[in-house]
């Protein structure tokens, strides 16, 4: 099965395309605010590489977030459009948990933290168990100091909030006790993304396209305003 | 911090050519609060940003109903958001706003809507209308 694993939410554009569990080719170009624009030709542009139709792929493995909220619903509602108009299929998976996926495997629990910005971050936590990974607790959105005040055992911790937030995770103190990701394997990436969006496709596991939203860890305004004009039915 | 620099602007061009000299200063990341009621003067700031940065002024247009534009092939990117019609900074946060931030130059109308989403750091332009066309334009570094 051959398919390609996109991911938009950072500033980067990620690509990678798979034959089954195998990378074959991947790319990363540095689009701030225009990875929508980059999406569709720089894809076609692998593809080629690759010597491979559009036609050719089968699945589309996405990164659903959080992160970018431009970057995701670009190559969301791309997907959607596949989806629907050549039958593609398509699996999301959260950016928390890619972060993870691309330490490898890691002994220690991993602790993954994104810049949310104003000292908050999006966290998970992982532990890799039987060849996958056990979320330890739900992904959230906290203030930094929450997120190490939860660590009392030795973790990995990745993303960028390690730089962008630097001095609020030198003050927390956790370094004295975990250790911080490689820079180089701190950022958003498609190959780890495609590895594990593998694991669903090989079972037949896919998301309806439809239904597939940006996981954005916080509500936006109209979502908040929806909800309150359109109270959930209640069941009889 | 020193006082706000105080512009006296006797026509849109004199706003446009204050703008096209700050544009000079600007790097990415820099953020430009723009306050003063509907026609002081805030778009034809941005005409003149645009220019200094080596767009086409012409190209420039309020983005009252279209929320951001943007422009490329500058000197570095240039953004240009208008929040009048938005409600809060959640709706500001659902525009991207915050990557615009830091991908190049923006500038701001209605910064009000921003609440806690605004940049610390961001230059304050604010537009009092003194005369028909004299404007008085203040410019607080950040």
């Amino acid at each position: 099965m051959r398919f390609a694993a996109i991911n938009t939410s950072t500033d980067l554009l990620c690509l990678a395309l798979f034959e089954g569990p195998k990378l074959l080719r991947e790319a990363s170009l540095s689009l701030p605010m225009r990875q929508s624009e980059g999406l569709l030709p720089s894809l076609d542009a692998l593809l080629k590489a690759q010597g491979w139709g559009p036609d050719s792929l089968e699945a589309l493995a996405l990164s659903l977030g959080p992160g970018s909220f431009t970057g995701l619903r670009g190559s969301l509602a791309m997907a959607k459009g596949a989806a629907q108009a050549r039958g593609i299929k398509v699996a999301g998976v959260g950016e928390l948990l890619a972060r993870a996926e691309r330490l490898g495997e890691p002994e220690l629990p991993v602790a993954v933290w994104l810049d949310a910005r104003h000292g908050q971050v999006y966290r998970g936590l992982y532990q890799r168990k039987d060849g996958g990974w056990d979320a330890l607790k739900p992904p959230a959105m906290l203030a930094l100091e929450d997120a190490a005040r939860e660590l009392s055992a030795p973790h990995v911790i990745t993303g960028d909030a390690l730089e962008r937030l630097a001095p609020q995770v030198a003050q927390s103190g956790v370094l004295s006790f975990c250790c911080a990701a490689e820079p180089p394997l701190r950022g958003a990436d498609a190959a780890g993304l495609g590895r594990l969006a593998w694991a669903r496709f090989a079972q037949g596991s896919f998301d309806d396209p439809l239904m597939l939203e940006p996981l954005y860890l916080r509500r936006s305004e109209a979502e908040v305003k929806w909800d309150q004009l359109h109270p959930p039915a209640r069941s009889a | 911090m020193p006082g706000p620099e105080r512009h006296q602007s006797a026509s849109p061009e004199a706003t446009r050519a204050l703008a096209r000299g700050l544009a000079e200063r600007l790097e990415a990341g820099s953020v430009l609060l723009l306050f003063g009621e509907l026609g002081s003067g805030k778009t034809c700031f941005c005409q003149g940003l645009a220019q200094g940065l080596g767009l086409d002024q012409a190209v420039v247009t309020s983005p009252t109903f279209t929320l951001l534009h943007e422009h490329q092939g500058g000197r570095l990117p240039f953004y240009h958001a208008d929040l009048y019609r938005l409600g809060s900074p959640a709706a500001c946060e659902g525009l991207g706003l915050e990557e615009a931030f830091e991908a190049g130059v923006c500038a701001v109308e209605w910064p009000e809507r921003l609440g806690p989403l605004a940049p610390p750091k961001a230059w304050k332009v604010v537009f009092t209308a003194t005369g028909p066309k004299e404007r008085l334009i203040e410019v607080q570094r950040p």
